[in-house]
This record gives structure tokens, sequence and C-alpha cells, in this order.
């Protein structure tokens, strides 16, 4: 039996992988881009 | 929220446009692109991770300093990649207001007192806001004041987001950058054949 893991690999292509990443790249960045608070705006 | 709002509006408007036009997302190369995720580090620890609370406050320019000079650094190697010399440029605006006031992002009294109207008054000056990477500068004492944390935009009822200009900026930068995830093969020079992925199925 598969585990969740060994589906999700199976699943995840290159092109997918290398799409996903890149997106998780971007966000990273702007995380890190913005100056304020976590998510890029000092917020309550 | 005020970015990631931008990602969202981002990959979405990608999507649509990949729907209408019945074509792949194209993934596009960009280079050092771990260095992103090297560069966040400090900053994880210091601003998000709960170890935040225990980040010492003279540490916390340091890291926000470094992590954004390996980003820039990052931003610049990937100039013309689609949205990245937007992504440059705000950055630029936001690690130089930031260097110029001590290591952190300046915001003035007046502007988190909308955020925090009951608390803004009590708050310290010329020391970090919270476990944030803002500090409470009057806007006589900031240099490039124009360049902090200086305008507002509504979140939910009641509530208020600061934004810097460079940040508006970035958030152009990121909206095109996902929006290129869907041009045609022949718009991006660096796209790969083999780098896409069909939506239609």
């Amino acid at each position: 039996m598969k585990t969740a893991f060994q589906l999700f690999i199976t699943r995840m292509d290159g092109q997918k992988v290398r799409l996903a990443l890149l997106i998780l790249t971007l966000v990273l960045f702007i995380l890190g881009a913005g100056a304020p608070e976590d998510t890029g705006g000092f917020y309550h | 929220m005020f970015l990631l709002s931008a990602v969202l509006l981002g990959l979405t408007a990608a999507l649509a446009r990949a729907a209408i036009f019945r074509r792949p997302l194209r993934s596009y190369e960009v280079r050092c692109s771990w260095l992103v995720f090297v560069a966040f580090l400090p900053q994880l620890f210091a601003f998000v991770l709960p170890t935040r609370a225990t980040f010492p406050d003279h540490w916390a320019p340091a890291a926000l300093v470094t992590s954004q000079i390996a980003l820039l650094i990052f931003a610049l190697l990937n100039f013309s990649k689609p949205g990245f010399w937007l992504l440059s440029l705000g950055l630029i605006l936001n690690l130089t207001v930031i260097v110029l006031n001590g290591g952190l992002m300046p915001i003035s009294p007046e502007t988190v007192a909308v955020i925090f109207p009951q608390t803004a008054a009590s708050l310290p000056l010329g020391e970090r806001l919270g476990t944030g990477k803002d500090i409470l500068l009057p806007a006589e004492h900031t240099r490039l004041g124009f360049l902090s944390d200086r305008f507002l935009i509504p979140y939910g009822a009641g509530h208020y987001v600061a934004f810097s200009l460079g940040d508006a900026l970035v958030a152009c930068g990121i909206i095109l950058a996902l929006w290129a995830l869907s041009a045609p093969a022949s718009d991006t020079a660096a796209t790969r054949p083999d780098q896409n992925l069909s939506i239609s199925r």
C-alpha cells in the first residue's frame, strides 16, 4: 500500500515540481522583501 | 496580507488567462533560487517563528538587512525575468529606508494610531514595534519618510494595513511574475517547451 507521500511523489512530475518551486520562491521572496510584519503589511 | 493578496491576484489572473486561451502554465528558469530560501532563514527566526519572542531586538536589524541584501542579489541576478525589475526596485526602496533608519522599517506614531488606536499612545518611540520589522519613529526624525510604512488600506472591519512605496512596487512585480506563467511560449524566451503544466485536463 502506497503511503500518502509516495502517492504525492508519483503524481508530481518534474514540471509540476518546477512550477511549485518557482511559486514558492516568489512567495518567500515577497515575505522577505516586504518591510512590515510577517505578511508584508503591518496589520492588526 | 497586502503582499499575499498580490500573490493571490497574480495566480488567479494567470490561471484565468491560461484557462481562457487553453494553454499550459509555464515555469521559467530563475537563477540561484536557493538564495531566497537561505535569505529568508534569518527573518524566519527573527519575525515569524515563536523564536521571535526571544530574538534580541538588537539582532533584528542585522537579520533583516542581511536577509534583504541576499534577496536583492537574487532579484538582480534575475533582472531580465518578468516583473523582476519591479521586485528589485521595490526591494531597493525598502532596503534604503531601512538602512537609513537603523535597520528596521520606520513607521510613524500617526500611522500606528490608526492601526492600534487603543495602544498607540503607550508605545515607546525609537523602539522596535512588538516583534515585527518596524521601528516607531516620528516623521520628523525619519530619513526618507516617504519610503516608510506610511500608506494605509482597510483590511477587514475597522482594521488597517500599513505598507510602503517599495511594498507597492514589490506587489506589482509579483503580479507580473505570476502573470507570466500563463504567457504564450513565444513571449518568454527563457521558457523551455518541456517546462509546462497543462491545466486543461
